[in-house]
């Protein structure tokens, strides 16, 4: 094969970016070229990165699969789907049954599938959301991907591929290795809300308090430097006064508790219910009159921030710092995902590691 | 607009959106997500622009905190992705390539290596300032995959 020929085939699937991207990264351009460069910043220092290993290999465990689901799992991750062995492991937890297919560990990258099957009641469904809790154990770092691959309303079982990158800076000392799930959401609805009404009246300044302990800010620090100049801006902001709160709710576990101006910017407080549990979230969009959007021009540095209230109530304040002229003829809608309170239990097959490594990594 | 940097940057962006997005989809897999590691990648670079020593550097600082910030999105990923959203990435099995397969079984540094040059078409001394690597470095690298390449999955063809 020439390099031609080479290059041909390279370029011939690629996957190219929808109209969408484009509008998306005009707007971006334009905003920030409306906004003072920075001056003075520090040195920028690396992200962390951690990674874990493992890899598998087999392939009549995908039988478990519908044809488009192999072809898609064989496209995705071809070296790993090819090398997947057969496992055929089951736990039972909380009336719940988890099946591991098929796994492989393969050089740095590890592929699980699995099933769960939901015996005694409907908490499967074709949302289940394993929620960070599905791993393959190993002693890496490592990060990793979850697919729901099938749901069966008839059995009530859904199919998910769990696949892995890991570092794999020393050799695995233990010969068996476990798959474990410890929990999932399920149930889970995107549903957009018209907080427009509500934009009324907030014009005036608003009754504001200090930051309570924070759980976190949304936005974008580029470097080390800048994180440490959010910080000091979150640990000067004044939010929403909670005690004024306006408890309006606007959808299953999230409440509108405060809208209005503080310090030039356009504030909205949204009350998500027991986070720990349900992982409720959302965004907001704030709309010109004339269709522009607000929704990521709007502070990129601090694009919320959050603290945690009672029975782990999580309190959200989203911070406008560029809002339409006139926002009385602004749009303003919230898009929130909620599901069932998860569900617990611990499922978990162990198997010997030999079973689904492939032949490099022994 | 404010400096002619600031111009070059803008000019950057534009025409080379759809590469970083490529290059941003060749970790994650996901249009959602490359979008967001692009946007991502373009505000950090605006941010650190007055430090990008030359105008002829940006190209590079963009592209390596494309790759960074596909880096962050897959380790910040907690939620199970419905499979819909890897419907594009379905090719028809006759259009289907071995070379497809083996990248995905290369360490990442010589994926991207391979990805740059053939199907991204970057010039070596691009793909140097990129890795920080000399540029021999490069085309010792370079002919080494190839070579590997044509050994391991184009006899098969």
């Amino acid at each position: 094969m020439t390099e031609q020929k080479l290059r041909a085939l390279m370029q011939r699937d690629v996957v190219e970016p929808s109209e969408e991207f484009d509008e998306r990264i005009a707007l971006q351009l334009k905003n920030l070229t409306r906004k003072k460069e920075p001056k003075m910043k520090r040195n920028a220092s690396i992200i962390v990165a951690v990674a874990l290993v493992l890899v598998l290999g087999m392939s009549t465990a995908l039988a478990a699969f519908n044809d488009d689901v192999n072809q898609l799992l064989y496209q995705i991750w071809p070296q790993a789907a090819m090398a997947l062995r057969p496992v055929n492991l089951v736990s039972e937890s909380q009336g719940i049954r988890m099946e591991v297919v098929s796994a492989v560990l393969n050089e740095t990258e590890s592929l699980v599938t699995l099933t769960m099957q939901d015996l005694e009641d409907d908490r499967i469904d074709e949302t289940t959301d394993l929620f960070d809790s599905a791993i393959l154990q190993l002693p890496y770092d490592g990060a990793g991907t979850v697919i729901q691959t099938d749901y069966d309303p008839e059995t009530k079982t859904a199919s998910f591929a769990v696949h892995m990158d890991f570092n794999m800076d020393h050799p695995a000392e233990s010969d068996k290795v476990s798959f474990r799930v410890s929990r999932f959401l399920s149930h889970k609805r995107e549903q957009t809300v018209d907080l427009t009404p509500y934009i009324v009246g907030t014009i005036e300044e608003a009754d504001s308090m200090p930051v309570p302990a924070i759980r976190g800010w949304g936005g974008s620090p580029a470097s080390k430097d800048d994180h440490q100049t959010v910080t000091d801006k979150v640990s000067r902001l004044r939010v929403l006064n909670t005690q004024r709160s306006l408890e309006i709710p606007i959808a299953d576990g999230v409440t509108l508790t405060g809208i209005g101006m503080i310090d030039g910017a356009f504030h909205v407080q949204i009350r998500y219910s027991d986070v720990l549990h349900t992982d409720n979230h959302g965004f907001l969009t704030l709309t010109s009159h004339d269709g522009k959007s607000y929704m990521d021009a709007g502070l990129p540095e601090i694009g919320s921030v959050s603290w945690f209230g009672e029975n782990h109530d999580s309190w959200e304040e989203y911070i406008f710092e560029q809002y339409p002229d006139n926002l009385s003829d602004a749009t303003l809608q919230g898009t929130f995902t909620t599901a069932s309170p998860a569900t617990e239990g611990d499922w978990y097959v162990t198997f010997p590691l030999s079973l689904i490594q492939t032949q490099k990594n022994q | 607009m404010g400096t002619n940097k600031e111009q070059v940057f803008v000019d950057i962006v534009q025409t080379r959106s759809h590469q970083l997005y490529r290059i941003a989809m060749s970790f994650l897999h996901s249009s959602h997500d490359a979008e967001d590691a692009v946007s991502n990648a373009i505000e950090a670079t605006w941010k650190n622009l007055w430090r990008i020593g030359n105008e002829g550097a940006i190209p590079a600082y963009l592209i390596r905190c494309t790759i960074n910030a596909a880096k962050m999105e897959l380790r910040h990923r907690r939620h199970t992705e419905p499979i819909e959203s890897y419907q594009e990435f379905l090719i028809a099995p006759e259009n289907r390539t071995n070379v497809g397969d083996y990248l995905t079984g290369l360490k990442e540094k010589d994926r991207l290596l391979l990805i740059l040059k053939y199907q991204e078409d970057m010039p070596e001394a691009e793909i140097a300032a990129i890795f920080r690597i000399p540029r021999g470095t490069v085309s010792s690298r370079l002919s080494r995959l190839v070579k590997r390449l044509r050994a391991d999955v184009l006899k098969e063809e």
